[in-house]
């Protein structure tokens, strides 16, 4: 499965990319919001997982802007944040997130997380 | 423009005439600015060097962040010891560990990348970044930041050490925890709680600098995050001469429901301290028991106005029939929040009390015609 990273935190990046490659996933590493939404046009991922606080777009915009689009609209979104409040949680869903990962977290769990919301046919 | 030139040299050539004429010789002015000029360059020299060099630093630090990445990285997502040592003796890391291992600038980096992601990772992540942290015995520069002269350097190995879950090293940070730096004293405390939980309160048995109200909101929330333990060796803290303990003893007692010490909250109440009073009365209205609204009623002439309202509030919970005749006293109070809070205490103690009320007051005037509804919708 393709999958594309959004966080501006270079070690956060890394650590997923390899988590996610020793799954057998494909990874796609962006590190701001802009660079993610050209790069889903582009690549074309299977699914997205996106921090909120980042340069120029936010992970929210992401959420938007993806669910609204016609060709990506159910790629799937996992957003990982530090920001708990349930305000930004419930925003998140409302716009369309498809789960929703506080910091500090287990990439095991994230792991498990990206199998259960792949594609039917894309399942590891 | 030629003009222009041709009239700025010519007045510059007459102001040295001028100066040499009446000031200095022309040499000495010719000397003066070779030696300016010279200055200027040795400057500008020195200025390119330092951003240089500074460059220089910036790019190497860059260069290892990137390795560091990698490094760690491989690491986080490790699932067995065996794969842990497998990763750490690749020669390629071991190369850059050495680098690492070699300056002490090098270390900080190694430090403060392992502690900034240990932040943000759990479980098997974490412990894997804690094993890297020990294998590469990198305690010991944290400890020798402890000793630095700059107490933000001081502060900042406070913080990675607690990040970094190094036990071992909480008789270090124990002595900054009654330090005369607040800043540095702060994180210290913040530092053991985070690491040792309710434990890690025993530096309130030596504290004698304030414990501020940010500073015990920060140890009650990172309290929260920790089981909550067996509190029962709290005595001393009721007995310190610091208020802000015995305030900050008071509150725990109150957030963690400790019936144990009924007694030595209630000795609280009569304390010479009208803070610590505010707090005791708060804090004994949530381990109340059947003599609690008594007592309350017995020490309200001697407290101010927000606490007696507070203990108004608390009657409407705890309240009995035996304090209906002071309720009843307080609806002729000047204070119009006194008549309500009490109106409502009478109302939630006695079924007949609103019909009391209505009795008593003429319900047609201000305050009681806005009063009368209100209590109206309590009952």
């Amino acid at each position: 499965m393709k999958i594309l990273i959004a966080d501006d935190e270079m070690i956060m990046l890394k650590i997923i990319e390899l988590r996610l490659k020793k799954d057998g996933h494909e990874v796609i590493v962006t590190s701001n919001g802009q660079e993610a939404l050209e790069q889903i046009k582009l690549q074309d991922p299977d699914m997205i997982i996106a921090d909120i606080m980042m340069p120029f777009t936010s992970g929210l915009e992401i959420v938007s802007e993806v669910k609204q689009s016609g060709l990506h609209r159910k790629v799937p979104i996992i957003i990982l944040s530090s920001m708990g409040q349930e305000n930004v949680v419930l925003e998140a869903f409302n716009l369309g997130a498809d789960d929703y990962i506080t910091k500090p977290f287990s990439p095991n769990e994230l792991s498990m997380r990206v199998k259960r919301l792949a594609p039917p046919t894309n399942h590891l | 423009m030629f003009t222009f030139l041709n009239f700025f040299s010519g007045g510059i050539e007459k102001i040295i005439n001028y100066l040499g004429q009446h000031f200095f010789t022309q040499q000495t002015l010719f000397n003066t600015i070779i030696i300016v000029g010279f200055l200027i360059i040795i400057l500008i020299g020195f200025i390119f060097i330092y951003l240089f060099r500074k460059k220089k630093l910036w790019r190497r630090k860059v260069f290892l962040q990137i390795s560091l990445n990698n490094f760690i990285g491989e690491i986080a997502i490790c699932e067995s010891e065996d794969e842990l040592n497998e990763v750490y003796s690749n020669p390629a890391h071991q190369k850059a560990m050495r680098q690492f291992q070699r300056r002490e600038m090098d270390r900080n980096l190694l430090i403060s990348e392992l502690a900034e992601t240990s932040k943000k990772f759990r479980g098997i992540t974490m412990d894997n970044i804690l094993w890297l942290f020990e294998k590469m015995n990198l305690e010991k520069q944290l400890v020798k930041n402890l000793g630095n002269k700059k107490w933000h350097k001081k502060a900042k190995a406070i913080q990675q050490l607690a990040y970094l879950q190094q036990k071992k090293s909480i008789k270090y940070i124990f002595s900054f925890t009654n330090h005369e730096n607040d800043l540095l004293r702060m994180e210290a405390q913040i530092a053991i709680v985070k690491m040792i939980g309710f434990d890690g309160l025993k530096f309130l048995n030596t504290v004698t600098y304030p414990v501020s109200e940010w500073q015990q909101l920060r140890l009650i929330e990172e309290l929260s995050s920790h089981h909550a333990a067996d509190l029962r060796n709290m005595n001393q803290w009721f007995k310190s001469e610091n208020l802000t303990v015995l305030n900050f003893t008071l509150r725990l007692v109150e957030i963690y429901r400790l019936y144990d010490f009924y007694d030595e909250v209630k000795d609280c109440l009569s304390h010479q301290s009208m803070t610590i009073c505010k707090t005791a009365a708060v804090t004994i209205s949530q381990i109340s028991n059947e003599t609690t609204a008594d007592l309350l009623v017995a020490h309200y002439p001697d407290y101010d106005s927000f606490t007696q309202l507070k203990i108004l509030e608390v009657l409407q919970v705890d309240g009995t029939k035996n304090q209906l005749p002071f309720l009843f006293s307080l609806l002729d109070h000047g204070d119009d929040s006194y008549k309500l809070e009490a109106a409502k205490a009478i109302v939630k103690i006695s079924k007949s009390g609103m019909e009391k009320i209505e009795k008593m007051v003429d319900g047609t005037l201000f305050p009681w015609n806005i009063i009368v509804p209100q209590i109206k919708n309590v009952a």
